[in-house]
């Protein structure tokens, strides 16, 4: 009886432990796409930056189309491209790249699920279109701001609103649908593909506690450990 | 009793750990295409693999072969057959969900490679179609350059800038591809454009006209003779006798028996010293026009010295042997006619002079060339001078 006793406790003990276990590696880099990551300005998920950027493109595309000042069009659209595909800004070519980068690394972790191994590249694949639209719009901006005249920036300023609308919503096809293959997917689409690949997770996926996000390292072993000691000097974990 | 309590205890604690610290492959490595995949090292692993099949060692020493080369697709197949003979195999499993994480990787970074080609080619389409932009048609049309909408959209470009005759063999290519516009209308419109330059180049002069002939210059027009003629008097007149001299030679390709495009060329390698085997050729066939026998040979044989295998020059220099063959025999006649004449005063040498035979003139090129040029200097006319006059 008395060890019944103890094996009760030691039981509760151990699920207590096991309530509060970490998330899994695969995850907390599905976290790091969709929730939070120590790289990005306010440490959102790379996801939700590339939304917030593009949101910032659009309304530059549309205060250069708007706009019948030649300078003042170049000034909105260098924006719109800043916001677009910028290394240093994380643009929203950036931003999806490391989102699709973190969902790839989610399913080369040794805890992935194979739901994770067998959709992850299947969603990488169907952010190609986005980044073709980033590329797009940069070079139109380089060619904006060596027009010569109103009509000739205005030409490529249509076509840069049409594609930073598309890179939020996507595509509209000619029935008139939105986004409805990945040819035509915009990061609405995107999201919604990552947040279907989460549902069917098993365990469950749940949304990562921010301090897992946020301690995520990986050790030059090439081990991912969660940096308890705020060791990061001396490992090389993206943070 | 225990046992069990011990279980209960360490595999929690156990499962935490794994948690814990968890092992991944850096998926930043750098993924290139497959490298070294028929080397003897590899055949050799394939080799023993093969001879081996059910076993996992030589198995899994082919896959870290094939995926230190960076050939991931086929490190994927050898797995996935060891993964059925050995379902539960560590190694084959960790190696497997590395292989294809590397092989999805791979086919990510292309497909990145070929939205940044892509975005080019829809930003040169764009500029082409809608601005016009001839550097941007020619980029997407080196990609594809059987689009029939793309041609159009240069054609219609080069109109727009006023060079119908580069539009013209565009407009027929893009009928031939079946592209969806009236492309009678739109050849209509170019040959009209074109007209008025080639009256431009026709009528006006210097800059204004030579460069209405470029503009209107199109290959195989029928009008490409007097236009490269018309091009060749304008610099000549501009006082730029080596663009005047090739203008010429271009024009004596098309037409070889036009006597003021002879004349020039002769002229014109006379006084640029020019003296390359295209310059000669051109050279031989002029004097050839100029019914100059033996100097059209001398040209010729001088061309075809320089560069032994230039095309099209059998043909002129037999014509021009023939004729130089025919100077020389009418040489010698003149010359036996005038030996007559003399003689003819002398009553002791008539009958001699009457019994002299006329031989069939020199047989070798240098004969005839010998022969020849008395004959030639007899008549000879120089380019662009007055009618010719005899020299005695």
């Amino acid at each position: 009886m008395r060890c019944a006793g103890v094996w009760i406790s030691v039981s509760a003990l151990c699920v207590t432990a096991c309530v509060s276990r970490p998330p899994t590696i695969a995850h907390v880099h599905v976290g790091h796409a969709l929730t939070a990551v120590p790289s990005t300005p306010n440490h959102v998920g790379y996801l939700a930056q590339a939304e917030s950027r593009a949101r910032e493109a659009i309304d530059m595309a549309q205060r250069a189309g708007a706009s019948g000042d030649l300078p003042q069009m170049k000034k909105y659209v260098a924006s719109a491209a800043e916001a677009t595909d910028s290394p240093d800004g994380f643009g929203v070519k950036q931003a999806l790249a490391l989102a699709a980068d973190h969902v790839s690394f989610a399913a080369t972790s040794a805890d992935a699920s194979t739901n994770l191994h067998q959709s992850a590249p299947v969603f990488v694949s169907h952010t190609a279109r986005v980044l073709e639209r980033c590329s797009l719009i940069r070079l139109l901006a380089d060619d904006v701001a060596a027009s010569t005249s109103v009509p000739e920036a205005q030409i490529s300023i249509a076509e840069i609103r049409k594609l930073a609308q598309a890179n939020l919503t996507g595509d509209v096809d000619a029935s008139g649908a939105v986004g409805s293959s990945s040819a035509q997917y915009g990061l609405a689409q995107i999201r919604s593909e990552l947040e279907s690949i989460t549902s069917r997770e098993n365990p469950p996926y749940v949304t990562v506690d921010r301090w897992y996000l946020l301690n995520l390292v990986r050790l030059p072993s090439g081990k991912w450990i969660f940096d308890r000691l705020r060791r990061t000097d001396s490992m090389e974990g993206y943070k | 009793m225990n046992r069990v309590l011990a279980s209960a205890l360490l595999v929690p604690f156990a499962i935490c750990a794994a948690f814990a610290a968890a092992e991944a492959p850096d998926p930043r490595v750098a993924v290139l295409s497959c490298a070294g995949s028929e080397s003897p090292e590899l055949e050799s692993l394939r080799a023993a693999s093969a001879a081996r099949e059910g076993a996992i060692d030589p198995r899994l020493k082919l896959a870290d072969a094939l995926l230190a080369r960076q050939c991931y697709a086929e490190a994927v197949r050898v797995l996935e057959a060891g993964e059925a003979l050995h379902p539960n195999s560590n190694g084959i499993q960790s190696r497997l969900r590395t292989a294809r994480t590397m092989l999805s990787e791979q086919h990510y970074f292309d497909a990145r490679d070929r939205a940044a080609q892509s975005a080019k080619a829809e930003r040169n389409r764009l500029r082409c179609q809608k601005l016009g932009d001839t550097a941007a048609c020619d980029e997407a049309l080196s990609a594809e350059p059987n689009d029939a909408a793309l041609v159009m959209a240069k054609a219609d470009a080069l109109v727009q800038a006023n060079r119908p005759a580069e539009a013209l063999p565009l407009y027929r290519h893009a009928a031939e591809l079946d592209a969806q516009a009236d492309i009678d209308a739109k050849l209509a419109a170019a040959e009209a454009q074109r007209q008025t330059q080639l009256a431009q180049c026709q009528n006006e002069s210097a800059d204004v006209a030579l460069r209405a002939c470029q503009l209107a210059l199109l290959p195989g027009s029928s009008d490409e003779f007097s236009i490269y003629k018309r091009k060749g008097i304008l610099l000549q007149q501009m006082d730029e006798p080596l663009r005047a001299l090739d203008s010429f030679i271009a024009a004596g390709l098309l037409k070889s028996n036009d006597e003021t495009v002879s004349r020039a060329i002769v002229s014109l390698m006379d006084s640029t010293g020019r003296n390359d085997a295209v310059a000669f050729a051109a050279r031989g066939r002029a004097l050839l026009t100029l019914h100059r026998g033996a100097d059209a040979v001398e040209a010729l044989v001088r061309a075809r010295t320089l560069l032994p295998d230039m095309a099209d020059l059998e043909a002129p220099l037999a014509a021009a042997e023939e004729l130089a063959k025919n100077e020389a025999r009418q040489a010698k006649v003149a010359m036996a006619q005038r030996e007559a004449e003399r003689t003819a005063r002398t009553p002791a040498a008539e009958s001699s002079v009457s019994a002299a035979p006329v031989d069939d003139g020199p047989e070798n090129p240098e004969q005839i060339r010998v022969a020849s040029r008395a004959a030639s200097e007899e008549k000879r006319t120089y380019s662009n001078d007055s009618p010719a006059t005899r020299s005695h």
